[in-house]
């Protein structure tokens, strides 16, 4: 019996002892992981000394606008907006738990998880996560947020505020990361243990997806107020941080309870999240994930079937074979869902206008044109290397440049054509324009989503093979292969600024009709619509044929160092 | 076996920066052959048959499969088959898929894709995993999907970086057996490994690249026969006697420093 005593006892001290060992192999874990993203970007020095100057000079200028703002208020000449601050920060906080989730599923994927845990308690393993995500944020966000609170502070000459400001962003920041760490492990705890959960995650997703998307949209078309959406942001517990940041600082009125609930939440919501996480990570950590996926069945890639029997006789076999691979590839893994959510700030460019003119102008179905065919790129030609990744080493050794980009070209059009052409002829009823011009619309947005494709697959052809890495796809556990660091997002910029100047012309035009423009220098704008809708399409056509060319010839030439 | 060279090889180099990968290497293997090439790790045997499979342009020198410059990609796929390091398969996709995939991209016949198929799936005993996503296949399950796509489109030259990889014995029998097979129908199949048993069995020719240079090459009889004490020695002998510095044995003690460590 005694010895129990003192078997628990010495437990409790290893225990003790091992918290220490924890957090020194959770710095180590974390500092491997800074120093692996160092050297993934491979970033020259010139460019590191760049970026630095630039933080460093953001900071300054943060710090004197601030410094500003300081001075202002105290001389009375402005008042704080607390309450839309108040709003901000809630909408913060929400954007950094979306962006932490994501960092910390795509850490556990970057992790050798097996190795670790067969080589450091489980704890280490969670401080590791945390101090990595929390690490990237300390940079960003914490420096920032500090440097605009010293600035303002002395402008206000309230040291004192510094102080709560300070406390108030550091609380704020261990909570989000927290909050996102335990998150991303419930979510992979579902996923572990539930196979209905499992099963249905895909179309989860994609709910989600669409729910979030339909609410930005009834948003930005005006049907639920901003205000209210605004007050509710203002309403969230998260906001109190702003009431403890306040209390250093003279002439605001900060709530006490909110100020006060502040640190409660600090003081109660750290031990219980990093009791979650631990907990949650243990299970996730102990089980084998089961097996959904067991399907027992395959789906034909060649032969006959719904797309055979349309395009085998037309289009080579090799070339419908990338495309029904793709399609099957995006069946199980909807990776260009995920990019359709890019262009929906662009509606407001669609349904603005048709509020205005109470009918659908023109303009509005460039923009709608636009969207489209700009969604079709990104989503069926934008990454084709980190599409083909897995596979690459064989897709090179087989397929000719032409079939494989003819093909790529194929999956992207199939999809995106009758979605372009069908959503400009649906608004187009209620649009005054007559058949004609309406078809050379659709004609027009036919050869932008096939331009789109092209100059996206074109583009991503030259992302380097040594910088395409494992991504987890958002709320789910399937891995995609994509581009490390700006490169894609640059790319993608180019791309629907091609896009933009292919455009030009049919905007121009309409965005003259309108305005009422009748006639420019004596010509009707009915002739300078139809006369640029022609000229688009002419464009797309040129520029298509431009990138095929630039792709095909990047195909054949790509190697893999 | 007939005479004309389906891979040459013409003082083909890698370089990473200083680092030289291959050195100069020149090979000309008639089709039909086997040939197996060996080395320790690190000699550069991916790397060239990265070369060799295009997907990787070599510094100086060049190359030729089936009299196509290795610099012309459109040109020298139709006649290959590559089976890398790690398989290049989808994990998304089960086997058949991958494997239909794979008949498509070649323009094999639907009818031919099926048959091949259903023929190798047995072969390499996997017809009862083949529906199930290749996610949830073992190492060796995954190898042999890689294998049988190297393979299913009857290529004129078969290249197979570590083919045995992960296999157990009965997979690896059928490995050998394969690529004796295909030797018979006059297809040249370019063996990278470290099995050396398995070399010593099939190939006709054997290739040793040590540091990037090609140290011995000849029959496997012919190389084992030319071990310097006379005696018939194995193939492992010859391996171990050139792939280790010449200069080490004996020369401590003539070491000018007169240190010994
Ligand atoms: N992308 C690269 N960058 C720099 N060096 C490389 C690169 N790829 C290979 N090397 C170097 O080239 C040399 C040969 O490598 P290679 O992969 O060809 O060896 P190997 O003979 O296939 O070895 P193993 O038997 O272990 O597979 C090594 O020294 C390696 O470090
Ligand atoms: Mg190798």
């Amino acid at each position: 019996m005694r010895i129990w005593v003192v078997l628990s006892v010495l437990q409790s001290e290893v225990y003790v002892m091992d918290g220490g060992i924890g957090l020194r192999h959770g710095v180590r874990i974390a500092r491997t992981e800074w120093m692996r993203t160092r050297r993934q970007l491979a970033r020259s020095s010139v460019v590191r000394a760049v970026i630095a100057l630039f933080i460093i000079g953001t900071l300054v200028i943060a710090t004197s606008i601030a410094y500003g703002f300081g001075a202002a208020f105290r001389s009375a000449a402005i008042t704080l907006p607390v309450g839309a601050i108040r709003s901000l920060t809630t909408a913060v906080f929400l954007t950094l738990l979306i962006g932490f989730v994501q960092q910390t599923s795509r850490l556990l994927e970057r992790l050798n998880i097996n190795h670790l845990l067969t080589t450091v308690p489980a704890r280490a393993v969670i401080i590791g996560v945390v101090l990595t995500v929390s690490g990237r944020a300390a940079i960003r966000v914490f420096l920032t947020a500090s440097s605009i609170a010293i600035g303002f502070s002395l402008g206000m000459r309230a040291p004192l505020g510094i102080a709560t400001v300070i406390i108030a962003v550091v609380g704020f920041l261990s909570l989000s990361v927290l909050s996102a760490v335990a998150l991303s492990f419930a979510v992979d705890f579902l996923t572990t243990r539930s196979p209905r959960f499992r099963r249905y995650k895909t179309a989860f997703v994609v709910v989600a997806f669409s729910l979030l998307s339909i609410g930005m949209a009834v948003v930005i078309a005006g049907q639920v107020s901003i205000d209210l959406v605004w007050k509710w942001l203002a309403a969230a517990p998260t906001a109190w941080f702003v009431d403890l940041a306040l209390v250093g600082v003279p002439r605001t009125s900060p709530k006490f309870f909110q100020s006060v609930g502040a640190l409660g939440l600090v003081g109660i919501g750290i031990p219980v999240l990093v009791a979650a996480t631990t907990a949650l990570a243990e299970r996730v950590w102990e089980t084998e994930p089961i097996s959904a996926t067991t399907t027992h069945r395959s789906h034909s890639l060649v032969g006959e079937g719904r797309v055979g029997l349309v395009f085998d006789s037309r289009i080579s076999q090799p070339t419908l074979t990338i495309a029904r691979k793709r399609w099957l590839q995006e069946r199980r893994i909807p990776r260009s869902l995920f990019m359709s959510g890019y262009l929906l700030v662009l509606l407001l460019g669609v349904t603005f206008p048709i509020f205005v003119a109470g009918e659908v102008p023109g303009i509005s179905l460039v923009f709608l044109a636009f969207i489209c065919a700009g969604t079709t790129g990104l989503a069926f030609g934008s990454d084709p290397i980190g599409t083909e990744y897995p596979s690459l080493s064989m897709t090179l050794t087989t397929v000719s440049g032409k079939q494989f980009v003819r093909g790529t070209l194929l999956s992207g059009i199939v999809t995106g054509i009758p979605i372009t052409a069908g959503a400009i002829l649906f608004l187009a009823l209620w649009s005054p324009y007559g058949v004609v011009e309406t078809l050379l619309f659709v004609v027009a947005g036919v050869g932008l989503c096939v331009c789109s494709v092209t100059i996206a697959v074109a583009l991503g052809m030259r992302s380097p093979y040594s910088d395409i890495i494992p991504v987890p796809l958002p709320l789910s556990s399937a891995t995609i292969y994509s581009e490390v660091g700006a490169g894609g997002f640059i790319r993608m910029g180019i791309m629907l600024g091609l896009l933009g100047i292919v455009c030009l012309p049919i905007f121009s035009s309409y965005l003259m009709a309108f305005f009422d423009l009748v006639s420019v220098g004596g010509i009707p704008t009915t002739a300078i619509r139809i006369g640029s809708l022609v000229l688009t399409t002419a464009l797309a056509t040129s520029v298509s044929a431009l990138a095929y060319r630039r792709a095909v010839r990047l195909y054949d030439r790509y190697t893999l160092s | 076996m007939n005479d004309s060279p389906s891979i040459t090889t013409d003082r083909l180099t890698k370089r990473y920066g200083s680092n030289t990968a291959v050195e100069q290497l020149d090979l000309a293997i008639p089709s039909g052959a086997i040939y197996g090439f060996l080395g320790p790790n690190g000699a550069g045997k991916t790397t060239t048959i990265r070369m060799l499979t295009t997907l990787i342009t070599p510094t100086e020198g060049t190359a030729h499969i089936m009299g196509e410059s290795i610099t012309d990609r459109p040109a020298v796929i139709p006649h290959i088959g590559y089976l890398p390091e790690k398989p290049p398969i989808y994990d998304e996709l089960t086997a058949r898929e991958q494997l239909e995939y794979h008949g498509g991209l070649c323009d094999m016949a639907p009818s031919d894709i099926e048959d091949q198929i259903t023929s190798l799936l047995d072969r390499f005993d996997l017809t009862d995993d083949a529906d199930d996503r290749i996610s949830t296949y073992s190492k060796g399950m995954k190898q042999k999907t890689g294998l049988i796509q190297a393979l299913m489109h009857r290529p004129d030259v078969v290249i197979l970086d570590e083919p045995t990889s992960g296999l157990d014995p009965q997979a690896a029998r059928t490995v050998r057996d394969t690529i004796n097979e295909l030797a018979a129908s006059d297809t040249t199949v370019f063996l990278s490994t470290h099995i050396l048993p398995l070399v010593e069995e099939v190939a006709t020719e054997v290739g040793i690249l040590y540091d990037g240079e090609l140290v011995a090459e000849g029959p496997p009889d012919a190389l084992k026969e030319r071990m310097e004490t006379g005696e018939e020695g194995t193939l492992e002998d010859v391996f171990l006697d050139v792939t280790t510095d010449t200069t080490y044995d004996g020369q401590a003690e003539a070491d000018p420093s007169g240190k010994i460590e």
